[in-house]
């Protein structure tokens, strides 16, 4: 009888996951099964020759790959510090008792529920280089017009990234996500015991000091998920790099100007649509997640033992 | 939340179950040679890339052949080109292509005929249902070709022409006029009529989007020189011909600053404000301009073919052609057939060219009177029609889709100033020579 329960209990509850269990299954790990399978051929339309390893190789040695890699690299640290650095001092503002708190949450939240292509499209006309607006307010202070998201110098030398292109992408993206932060680290806050922080004031703590021993170490659960989040989000983001990235040329793919903004996801979107090798963009998609996992592990490593949890 | 999960499950579990079934189609008995077996009774799907006004005409013609036959066709809108041609490619990889289907030019027909994809449309041509000789020669000569590969060593029709445009060189006949310069005819007059523009008036003399079509190659072929060797195998670009048509694009950015570079169709509202004196697109942008227009500063679209090299003038050819599916059954291939043939019958491309502003593909087109009707009333059309002789067809390579943007990167090196023209195509022909050496 007890066993029939508990036989019952785990089908009720095998039920229970199976939706989950089958979009995962059927969006994320099949496809991800798939996609390592596909990199061992030689894949254009259709599948051809059996290659092995060797699209990974070929990977090693590609200067296009390696350059999406390293501008992922630069987007990342470009953004996800600033955004969090930003997000964090935007709570901590927030969090005091302002008047129209309210609206302004509100305000900063905004752009993080506006579909990123809508977000990416305005913005593109805002840096568009003839008729846009950052164009009139640089030649309204008399400056010269920048191109913009056309332009593939460097903000620090002509060939090294990020280029103007990807600086101003990188810009949007944290206007995007900062409201998120903003959010999240505005919930951590309120989850720090007021006791505590009473406690410190007594002791004579207060502003930096108290910012520094109390809520800053307190909130590290917070900032630990953040960066975890956003910089899988980053690693691996698309619409808004897509849609800004594309402009330069009239048939242009993934990824203008001269590829400054191809990160490493437009890269693998670049090579299986637009150069439609299917086989050689999985092998680089599958590297991409491994990236992913790797800088995820190393985050962990690095970080969770300086989270400090109370409660 | 698992309750939308759930629904969302089920959902894509009803519709792989309804895309597993589609209509069956019975088999015809073969025909006597010579002459054509009774129409097949069956209904085809033909995946276009037409949305919008153009969709809408598109699909009155599809009701008018189903009206007087017994094939059926339906056609599905799949998005632009892009979206058309990735929706193709998953669906020749899940195994349930269309029937038919538009492509964007030769370099996609290479691809799936090399995919073994689609089958040559000259088996139809030469079959009883087919064209006689006298009815191809009516066909343009230039749209044959840019249909027509290799298969087996033989130039054969594999994709049948359908909507096509070419590129053209679109002017201001005020500012022209108040500048005091004819419409140029040759590349050295075109940078010269910029230069007096800049001088005389205060408009952009030139506005465009550079890349590999828009210059790039007319510039290129009017020397005549092509971009890839005849047997496509090897870049044929980095030539003292290529060099001169790339710097000819540089000398007017970076040189005579008579030319303005933008983004995607951005040359398009300043050019119908009256801003701009020259730019360059396809046949069809003139009522994208005209409706730009504001409604106080009408003008009449000035267009003219692309310059001439020493060659003559070339122009690239835009647009797309249909295929026929090699999975599909021999019935509904033999009937996405018949529907083609008719799509392009004299009578079918007056009125698809009248009603999209893409070129009839038959020499009887341009004298029938509903067509005449047009032309006597507005020449520009014409325009259109007599650059199509000087056309030339997209690299017919598979790999094309990975050379072309290589080919738009030295472009754009070289307006930038990054690199000289000679540096830029030395450095996108080995890469371009690295893509076709494959792997």
């Amino acid at each position: 009888m007890r066993a029939r329960r508990r036989w019952r209990e785990a089908i009720e509850g095998y039920l229970f996951l199976a939706p989950a269990l089958l979009i995962i299954g059927g969006f994320h790990i099949w496809p991800a099964l798939y996609a390592f399978y596909m990199s061992l051929f030689r894949w254009e339309i259709v599948q051809e020759g059996f290659v092995g390893l060797r699209n990974y190789e070929r990977l090693t040695v590609d200067p296009d790959f390696l350059r999406s890699l390293l501008l992922t690299a630069v987007y990342v640290v470009g953004t996800v510090p600033v955004e969090m650095a930003v997000g964090l001092g935007l709570a901590l503002l927030l969090h005091q008792r302002l008047r129209l708190r309210g609206l302004f949450r509100l305000v900063y939240f905004l752009p993080y529920v506006t579909s990123q292509v809508a977000v990416a499209l305005v913005w593109g006309w805002v840096f568009n280089p003839s008729y846009g607006v950052a164009n009139a307010l640089l030649a309204g202070v008399g400056a010269p017009e920048l191109r913009w998201l056309l332009e593939p110098r460097g903000l620090f030398g002509p060939s090294a990234p990020p280029s103007l292109a990807l600086a101003t992408i990188m810009l949007v993206t944290v206007w995007y996500y900062v409201g998120f932060h903003a959010v999240v680290f505005m919930a951590g806050l309120t989850a720090i015991p007021s006791e505590l922080i009473d406690a410190a004031r007594i002791d004579g703590a207060s502003g930096l000091s108290l910012f520094r021993h109390i809520t800053f170490p307190l909130l590290s659960p917070t900032t630990y998920f953040l960066l975890l989040v956003a910089t899988i989000g980053v690693m691996t983001s698309f619409n808004l790099v897509y849609v800004m990235g594309g402009g330069g040329q009239a048939f242009g793919c993934a990824g203008n100007p001269l590829g400054t903004t191809q990160v490493a996801a437009l890269y693998v979107f670049d090579r299986f649509w637009c150069q439609t090798q299917l086989g050689y963009a999985s092998a680089a998609a599958f590297v991409l997640g491994l990236v992913v996992l790797a800088i995820t592990a190393v985050n962990g490593r690095l970080f969770s033992r300086r989270v400090v949890y109370v409660g | 939340m698992w309750i939308f999960r759930t629904t969302l499950l089920v959902a894509a579990l009803f519709m792989i179950a309804c895309a597993g079934g589609g209509p069956s189609t019975q088999q015809s008995a073969q025909p006597a040679p010579g002459t054509a077996a009774p129409e097949p009774q069956v209904t085809i799907t033909f995946w276009n890339g037409q949305s919008g006004v153009l969709g809408d005409r598109l699909n009155e013609l599809i009701a008018k052949f189903n009206a007087s036959h017994k094939i059926q066709v339906q056609g599905t809108f799949q998005g632009n080109y892009d979206q058309l041609y990735q929706k193709i490619v998953s669906a020749i990889q899940a195994g349930s292509v269309p029937d038919m289907a538009m492509v964007s030019g030769p370099p996609q027909t290479a691809q799936y005929l090399k995919a073994k994809a689609i089958v040559p449309v000259q088996q139809f041509v030469d079959s009883p249902d087919g064209l006689t000789g006298d009815q191809l020669k009516d066909f343009v000569p230039a749209l044959l070709d840019d249909n027509s590969l290799p298969v087996n060593g033989k130039k054969t029709l594999v994709s049948w022409p359908f909507s096509k445009s070419v590129a053209l060189l679109y002017y201001n006949p005020d500012i022209l006029k108040a500048a005091g310069v004819s419409v140029p005819t040759t590349w050295d007059q075109l940078r010269a009529s910029l230069k007096t523009v800049k001088e005389k008036t205060a408009a952009t003399p030139f506005a465009w989007t550079p890349d590999v079509y828009y210059f790039f190659l007319p510039y290129l072929w009017s020397q005549g020189a092509e971009a890839l060797s005849p047997d496509l195998l090897k870049a044929a670009f980095n030539t003292p011909e290529g060099v001169a048509a790339l710097q000819y694009q540089a000398d007017l950015v970076l040189t005579d600053k008579t030319a303005q570079v933008t983004q995607g169709f951005d040359w398009q509202n300043p050019f119908a404000q009256g801003k701009v004196a020259f730019a360059v697109s396809t046949s069809v942008s003139r009522p994208f301009i005209e409706q730009a227009m504001p409604a106080d500063k009408k003008f009449r679209v000035g267009m003219a073919p692309l310059p001439a090299g020493p060659k003559g003038a070339k122009t690239d050819l835009f647009g797309n052609n249909l295929v026929i599916f090699a999975k599909a059954p021999a019935d509904n291939q033999r009937a996405a057939w018949i529907f083609m043939k008719w799509l392009t019958e004299t009578d079918q491309t007056v009125a698809w060219s009248l009603a999209s502003g893409y070129m009839p593909l038959r020499d009887s087109a341009r004298n029938a009177p509903a067509f005449k009707a047009e032309t006597d009333k507005d020449d520009r059309l014409l325009v259109a029609i007599n650059a199509l002789k000087d056309a030339h067809g997209i690299p017919g390579s598979p790999d094309w889709q990975k050379i072309q943007p290589v080919m738009g990167d030295a472009v754009t090196k070289a307006l930038l100033g990054q690199a000289s023209a000679k540096d830029a195509l030395t450095e996108a022909e080995k890469k371009v020579n690295d893509i076709l050496a494959g792997y």
